[in-house]
């Protein structure tokens, strides 16, 4: 290298470190200078929030109901801390407290820094302001919530989601899964939350959509929901999906009748203890405990049987919960147990009994 | 004298020219493909950041804790070995985490000093019969525990078998379809579940693994087994650790998770599906590094059979842990994760630019032979050769001290963008001070803490060559001595 080009390198070394050394200085500086400012607003906003909320808390307990012009005004800059105040005041507050609540927002003209908040602010905040929209029962609300059911980040889609199911109205079901299906939203547990906001009303809906959408987390999260509903319009509906050919559905109609708590499921829970899937049938074995199935006795105790450990153990559990006959079974699968240390073949008498024993002991306390 | 050492140096250089300037142009490719690595890093890291960021997202965490069913149920495997000082705090933290299903299994691996005894005393345990399966193996079980007062609580005592072994026993009586790996002397944040369980909540049939970030508790105030006061550290090996986790977690495996090639879930926290553990045939008997371990057989397991699965790091849920505060315990730490990261690049070699095995073989593994693999023995070697080239005067004074300058400030770069990373994110340094502290920290821990940081690792290299076991010393002053530490 020549002296020329070793200088020309050296000079390009120094200059690199002190770019580096400046850019680094410079960021931990503004992330700094960014924290401090933070801070200092954060006392600031914590001070005016409490304030609030003691104003807010005076005018829920007031005998009279708020009405504008005998509300004191607010700061400007008070909205974020109203906003807060209002959401957790909803979150656990019902009647005429959530009504008051809403109305006080109306008077202090929320409104239009929600609307902002929706359109610019952080993906959080705006997760916030859709739940806020939820409790209100004005068009507007409604029409900001619906814009946001297209929502690409998952979090504010299904935030809008829910805020348009906790009104109940059927109507806008077919446009909420029209939303699902266009996302390809897969968080199942949360959709199935939605969905069965909707209630009763909802379900033969959700028994359509349960069989027919073209979407399998749509088609799971409706079955789900039609579980937690709870409604025995849907027993017809769910016994159909017990044989679906996708093996997760079966398990979740399976999930769903159990709660419904129809016994007239014996037939159909029956057969799917004869499922090709283990899980399934563990599903099975469950939901006739949970059902308590006493005709599927017989079944019950062959699937102590099973090659699958869970459904040894879903099915002992089954047994035990259906009372004394059950119990009886398990004792007399459970009298046919190896004696300990007794490494023999795993011939499914011996994986009965082992299964019996075990679960006896756990459930009446002893062999500990 | 001097001169005459000088120029010995200098012949033996000329004779061996060709192995010197190979040897040269090797560590500086490879410490320039480092470079580009976390330089690559930090923008992906960014992306990811922007994509699944949890920051602040109360809203979403409230309605999986108060919506029936919303989020899947969770068992908290608890691998206990000599934790008498912590596991009874640690234990009642991990039994008010604010997670609606949730199970806790600590499994005593067959501790030589109180650890039962304080676990039995504490939550008035009673000897129990629990229904399990036996499908991964493990030491013998020597009792079950339960307590009627809280009823989520299960303890396993069985015969000394190691953490994975533990483990193994853990998933074997664990009942839930998710179970968390955690540690004794590690603390929860309190919605860290909620946040790790999203993942699973998102893409459920995906999804078999979830690990979150680890960060230091020293210094910090903990009260009930909670960090109730977040506070550095006030000596320099925990406060250079802090700093090391931040561009580790923030910056490294949520680049990796990213690119789809984490290979890696921390130990101290990691959330898998059970079924997949149990398929894989559980956690890896006689390994230094199981947490990569697993990591590594699920990937290749998952990816031989054509399955479509992912892994995610997820930023949010924070687990604190006790950093080392001497160089010895530290020192045994760095050399058993060298072992642990060879063990498992060695084992699993056959994945290394294999196409089969996706990003995870084509990128994480190429990634590990330049950081984990050579990455030490270059570092150490550039140690040697540069003051070496100066000595015969191969090298000037001004280009070496230019040039170690711009290997040192690119660090303190990095570090400072990994601090832009965790501002965005989780803001647990605590006050804006701490933010110039760390970067002070990012300055000084390359005179000495880097150099000696390496040489470890190469030790770590000469014990896996030796095929040395075992962790070492690890003493644990607890969370009680934690406080203002």
């Amino acid at each position: 290298m020549s002296p020329a080009s070793t200088d020309l390198a050296l000079s390009w070394l120094w200059r690199g470190s002190l770019v580096l050394a400046g850019l680094a200085l410079a960021i931990a500086t503004g992330l700094a200078c960014r924290r401090w400012i933070e801070e200092r607003l954060r006392g600031r906003r914590r001070a005016r929030k409490e304030a609030i909320g003691r104003l807010v808390q005076a005018l829920l307990a007031s005998p009279v109901p708020p009405a504008a012009g005998a509300v004191p005004a607010l700061e400007p800059g008070d909205e974020p801390a109203l906003f807060s105040v209002a959401l957790d005041i909803l979150r656990v507050t019902r009647g005429r407290d959530a009504e008051r609540m809403l109305r006080l927002l109306e008077i202090w003209n929320l409104r239009p820094w929600l609307e902002r908040a929706l359109a610019v602010g952080r993906r959080n905040r705006q997760i916030r302001v859709l739940t806020l929209l939820s409790y209100f029962q004005d068009e507007a609300s409604l029409r900001l919530l619906l814009d946001h059911v297209w929502s690409p980040a998952i979090y504010v889609q299904l935030a809008a989601l829910r805020g348009v199911a906790e009104r109940g109205d059927v109507a806008h079901l077919p446009e909420v899964v029209r939303a699902l299906t266009d996302s390809r939203e897969t968080n199942v547990p949360m959709l199935a939350d939605i969905l069965r906001r909707f209630g009763e009303p909802a379900v033969p809906f959700l028994v359509e959509l349960a069989r027919n959408a073209t979407v399998p987390p749509v088609r799971m999260a409706a079955v789900t929901a039609l579980g937690h509903i709870g409604s025995l319009r849907a027993f017809d509906g769910l016994v159909g999906l017990v044989a679906d050919p996708e093996p997760a559905l079966r398990v979740r109609a399976l999930e769903s009748l159990a709660r419904l708590g129809d016994p007239r499921a014996g037939g159909a829970v029956g057969e799917r203890l004869a499922d090709p899937v283990p899980r399934v049938r563990a599903a099975a074995a469950h939901a006739a405990g949970l059902l308590g199935l006493r005709e599927l006795l017989p079944q019950l105790a062959s699937a102590l049987e099973d090659d699958d450990w869970s459904v040894r153990h879903r099915a002992a559990e089954a047994l035990y919960a259906l009372g004394a006959p059950g119990q009886a079974l398990l004792r007399a699968a459970a009298a046919a147990a190896p004696a300990p240390g007794d490494d023999g073949e795993e011939i499914p008498e011996r994986l009965a009994a082992a299964m019996a024993a075990e679960l006896l002991a756990e459930k009446d306390g002893v062999g500990a | 004298m001097r001169e005459g050492v000088v120029s010995a140096l200098a012949a033996f250089v000329e004779s061996h020219a060709t192995w010197v300037t190979v040897l040269s142009w090797l560590v500086i490719s490879i410490g320039l493909l480092q470079t580009l690595t976390y330089l690559l890093q930090l923008p992906t890291a960014w992306l990811e950041l922007r994509r699944h960021s949890q920051a602040g997202d109360t809203e979403t965490s409230w309605q999986m804790l108060t919506a029936a069913g919303v989020a899947p149920p969770i068992s908290l495997l608890v691998p206990a070995y000599n934790e008498e000082a912590v596991i009874v705090q640690s234990v009642r933290s991990m039994l008010t985490l604010e997670y609606p299903e949730i199970e806790v299994i600590v499994v005593n691996d067959g501790s030589k000093d109180g650890t039962l005894k304080a676990l039995v005393e504490g939550f008035e345990l009673r000897p129990m019969a629990r229904v399990h399966e036996r499908r991964v193996p493990h030491a013998e079980v020597r009792g079950v525990y339960g307590s009627p007062l809280y009823p989520r609580l299960v303890v396993v005592d069985k015969a000394n078998g190691g953490k994975a072994d533990a483990i193994n026993a853990g998933i074997n009586f664990a009942r839930c379809p998710l179970f968390c790996v955690g540690d004794a002397d590690s603390l929860l944040e309190a919605q860290a579940l909620l946040s790790a369980a999203r993942p699973f909540m998102e893409d459920p049939e995906r999804v078999v693994a979830v690990g979150g970030t680890i960060r230091v508790v020293n210094g910090c105030e903990v009260r009930a087994g909670r960090v109730t006061k977040v506070r550095l550290p006030r000596s320099f090996l925990p406060l250079v650790q802090t700093m090391e986790y931040i561009r580790a977690y923030l910056m490294a495996r949520l680049a990796l998770s990213r690119w789809g090639a984490l290979t890696i879930i921390s130990g101290a926290f990691g959330v898998f599906r059970r079924d997949v553990a149990l398929e894989v045939g559980g956690f890896s008997h006689g390994t230094v590094g199981e947490d990569l371990e697993i990591i590594l057989k699920m990937q290749r397991y998952l990816s031989d059979r054509k399955r479509d699965f992912s892994m995610r790091f997820v930023p949010e849920p924070v687990c604190w842990t006790e950093a080392p505060e001497t160089l010895k315990i530290l020192g045994n730490q760095r050399k058993r994760w060298e072992r642990g990261a060879l063990e498992g690049f060695f084992k699993h070699r056959k994945m290394l630019l294999n196409p089969r095995y996706g990003n995870v073989g084509m990128l994480a593994f190429p990634l590990s032979l330049l950081t984990d693999v050579l990455g030490p023995i270059v570092e150490v070697l550039g140690y040697l050769l540069i003051p070496l080239f100066w000595l015969i005067g191969a090298l000037s004074l001004e280009f070496l001290l230019g040039f170690t300058a711009l290997v040192f400030v690119l660090g303190v770069f990095i570090s400072a963008c990994s601090l832009i990373l965790e501002e965005m994110e989780l803001k647990r340094v605590p006050r804006a001070r701490d933010l110039f502290i760390l970067i002070g920290v990012a300055v000084l821990e390359n005179f000495g803490y880097r150099q000696i940081n390496n040489w470890w690792r190469v030790v770590g290299w000469w014990q896996f060559m030796r095929k040395k076991q075992g962790w070492g010393e690890m003493k644990r002053k607890g969370f009680t001595a934690a406080k203002g530490a």
